[in-house]
């Protein structure tokens, strides 16, 4: 990582309000992102990725208290005033989310969509925000933009509105695009098209990516560092390729070996056999000890956690576990 | 489109014959009769039978219906037995004066709602969204007649601020306009009050609901991320779509522009519609009785008719399908 990332995430924690004791969503998770750097926030639903992306934006309803440090280039977000959040948002930090019919509204015609962010954060006029729109959507390749950009959401197929979020989300040129499962509705081949893009816009534009999956397999085509989550917490991270090709954690071997590419057809997939540990009480040291088919008593103490397999490369496993499932061995 | 609308139209207008052929023999069904109402007690058989036979009344009712239909088709709806005015020009000269009334509370109720129902919306949860539900809740649930009375004990009798019924201060015709308009305003006040304002909470619910609704999806999430301030969150994205169902309301309560008044025009004595077909009941008056339900009838179906075109205006998904109709 390079000495002033634009992105540095301090020991972050997110905790939902309810009934009985708070709902730990995201525990003690630190990255940086250097500028233009890409990284990929993998793993299993409900494990916290989300509602670590929503608390970069400072999107997370009232209920959750954040606590740690989201600093972007040395100012902490966590700390800001709601106006001043307001105009990070948009303007230096772009969202593409999950499902674009959802996402966009029904009654405002697409290219009022994309070129909002610019009326209010430039003041562009009517005109020139119909004009921006337009080339923001060709900029998206969307064929025969200008007559998409008069179009409801309703008339476009799913990768056309995935595209045209895409193109809202890069109206006034954020440096930090956050991608929440931006393609798990799609079809594969769609899919394909559209991170394509997604990676190349990045790279054109310099931008930083953060891109949220629960698909390992698509982390490298877009990113060239992973981070996997469990349970609110990051337990594995690393070069994308390195990550993939010799995962350290169990929990990261488990969503590898689940990925339905990898067996043959009418074969069983591996499930996961228990649920994740209860986010109210989530136990002392790894959370993954519950599904860990090499769990032992040393998993409960925090300091023994922790391994630097290489510079860029750790993982929150004992040693004697880590250690040979990186070099493709089982474990004593 | 248009296919619909006619499709629509035609089917309103048998259902607008259904309602005045009931309604022109349930009239009929009453006790009563017209003649009582003219000084008629001291009549005797013979005179009381001549009068009868002048009016028509002695004939088959069949064939009375069949008259007063044949007239409608010729916009002829007859002349009314108390007042011997053609019918006409009784419901021209009390239409206007209604919908000076419920045209405006009609706006007034429907902007209040949207502002008030947004307000709840912002306030979801809190101390003082909970006493302003409770208030409102009491203010819409006081039947007219006692708000309206209530009112003008307080306004008219006590304070002495407002007039207490009727349309316009005597004599008020030779004022110049300014003050003619400021004097009509004044008699506007207390009315507008019971009908306008009162039941805000009835249409406010929904805009709160539906603004609600919108603000958990996708797209106000989206909108916040591309840092909109709030008030463009919720005016150009959640409101849009929590209008949705007001629309629809908006469209029902268009009958109301003419026969939504009736119990305020006789408190407050403002003689429009209401009032008219108050008095025409009370007179066994049938041909105004059948002139303000025809009337009343139509506007209903209209309404109903608009709501569903309006609905597609407003969402433009509904405005899809049916252009498929075509």
């Amino acid at each position: 990582m390079s000495a002033a990332p634009l992105l540095a995430v301090e020991d972050l924690a997110v905790a939902f309000k309810g009934d009985g004791a708070p709902v730990q969503a995201v525990r003690g998770v630190s990255f940086a992102l250097p500028r233009a750097g890409t990284l990929a926030l993998v793993g299993e639903s409900g494990g916290g990725k989300s509602v670590l992306a929503l608390a970069l934006l400072g999107l997370l309803p009232a209920t959750a208290t954040v606590s740690g440090r989201v600093l972007w280039e040395g100012t902490d977000l966590v700390a800001l005033p709601e106006r001043d959040r307001q105009r990070w948002r948009g303007c230096k930090l772009g969202l593409v989310l999950q499902d674009p019919l959802a996402a966009l509204n029904p009654v405002l015609t697409v290219g009022d969509q994309v070129a909002e962010g610019l009326r209010y954060h430039r003041g562009l006029g009517r005109r020139a925000a119909r004009e921006a729109a337009v080339s923001l959507l060709a900029e998206v390749r969307l064929p025969d933009a200008a007559a998409r950009a008069r179009d409801y959401p309703h008339r476009l197929s799913g990768g056309m509105r995935q595209r045209a979020l895409l193109a809202a989300a890069l109206a006034c040129g954020p440096e930090l695009l956050i991608a929440d499962e931006p393609t798990a509705s799609l079809d594969v081949t769609v899919q394909a098209e559209v991170l394509d893009l997604m990676a190349e816009l990045v790279r054109a534009r310099g931008m930083a990516l953060l891109f949220v999956t629960h698909n390992l397999a698509l982390v490298p085509r877009v990113a060239e560092r992973a981070a996997v989550m469990f349970a609110g917490r990051l337990v594995e991270m690393g070069p994308a390729r390195a990550v993939i090709e010799a995962p350290a954690h169990p929990f990261t071997r488990a969503l590898l070996a689940a990925l339905p590419e990898r067996w043959p057809l009418h074969g069983r997939l591996p499930a996961a056999d228990a649920p994740g540990p209860d986010p109210r009480r989530p136990p002392p040291g790894c959370p993954y000890v519950c599904r860990c088919p090499h769990a032992r008593p040393a998993c409960a103490d925090e300091s023994a956690l922790g391994l630097a397999l290489a510079d860029d490369r750790r993982v929150a496993c004992l040693p004697e576990v880590a250690g040979p499932l990186a070099r493709g061995e089982v474990p004593a | 489109m248009l296919l619909y609308v006619v499709r629509r139209l035609g089917s309103a207008v048998l259902l607008l014959l259904a309602l005045l052929t009931a309604v022109f023999f349930i009239a009929r069904l009453a006790p009563g009769d017209p003649i009582d109402r003219f000084g008629a007690a001291d009549l005797d058989a013979a005179d009381r039978a001549a009068v009868r036979h002048n009016l028509g009344l002695d004939r088959p009712l069949a064939a009375q219906y069949w008259q007063w239909l044949r007239g409608v088709t010729r916009g002829d709806f007859g002349r009314s037995l108390s007042r011997h005015q053609p019918v006409s020009a009784m419901l021209a000269e009390a239409v206007p004066r209604t919908l000076l009334l419920t045209g405006i509370a009609y706006v007034l109720h429907f902007a209040l709602a949207v502002a008030s129902g947004v307000w709840l919306a912002r306030n979801r949860g809190r101390r003082r969204e909970r006493v302003a539900t409770v208030a409102g809740l009491v203010l819409y649930s006081l039947p007219a007649f006692w708000l309206g009375q209530l009112l003008v004990l307080v306004f008219s009798r006590a304070l002495g601020w407002l007039p207490a019924s009727g349309v316009a201060a005597v004599g008020a015709a030779w004022l110049p306009w300014p003050q003619r308009v400021l004097d009509v305003a004044r008699h506007l006040v207390l009315p507008l009050c019971v009908i306008g304002v009162a039941p805000v909470l009835g249409t406010a619910r929904f805009v709160r609901n539906g603004v609600l609704e919108a603000l958990g999806q996708d797209y106000v999430l989206a909108a916040r991320a591309r840092g909109l301030p709030e008030r463009a969150v919720i005016w150009r994205h959640a409101l849009r779509n929590g209008l949705l169902p007001v629309v629809t309301i908006a469209g029902l309560n268009l009958a109301f522009l003419l026969n939504g008044a009736v119990v305020t025009e006789v408190v407050f004595a403002w003689p429009g519609l209401g009032r008219l077909t108050v008095e025409a009941i009370f007179a066994r008056d049938y041909p105004v009785i059948m002139g303000t339900t025809a009337l009343a009838g139509a506007l209903t179906l209209l309404g109903n008719l608009l709501a569903d075109v309006l609905y597609g205006v407003a969402d433009p998904r509904v405005r899809l399908a049916s252009e498929a109709d075509r």
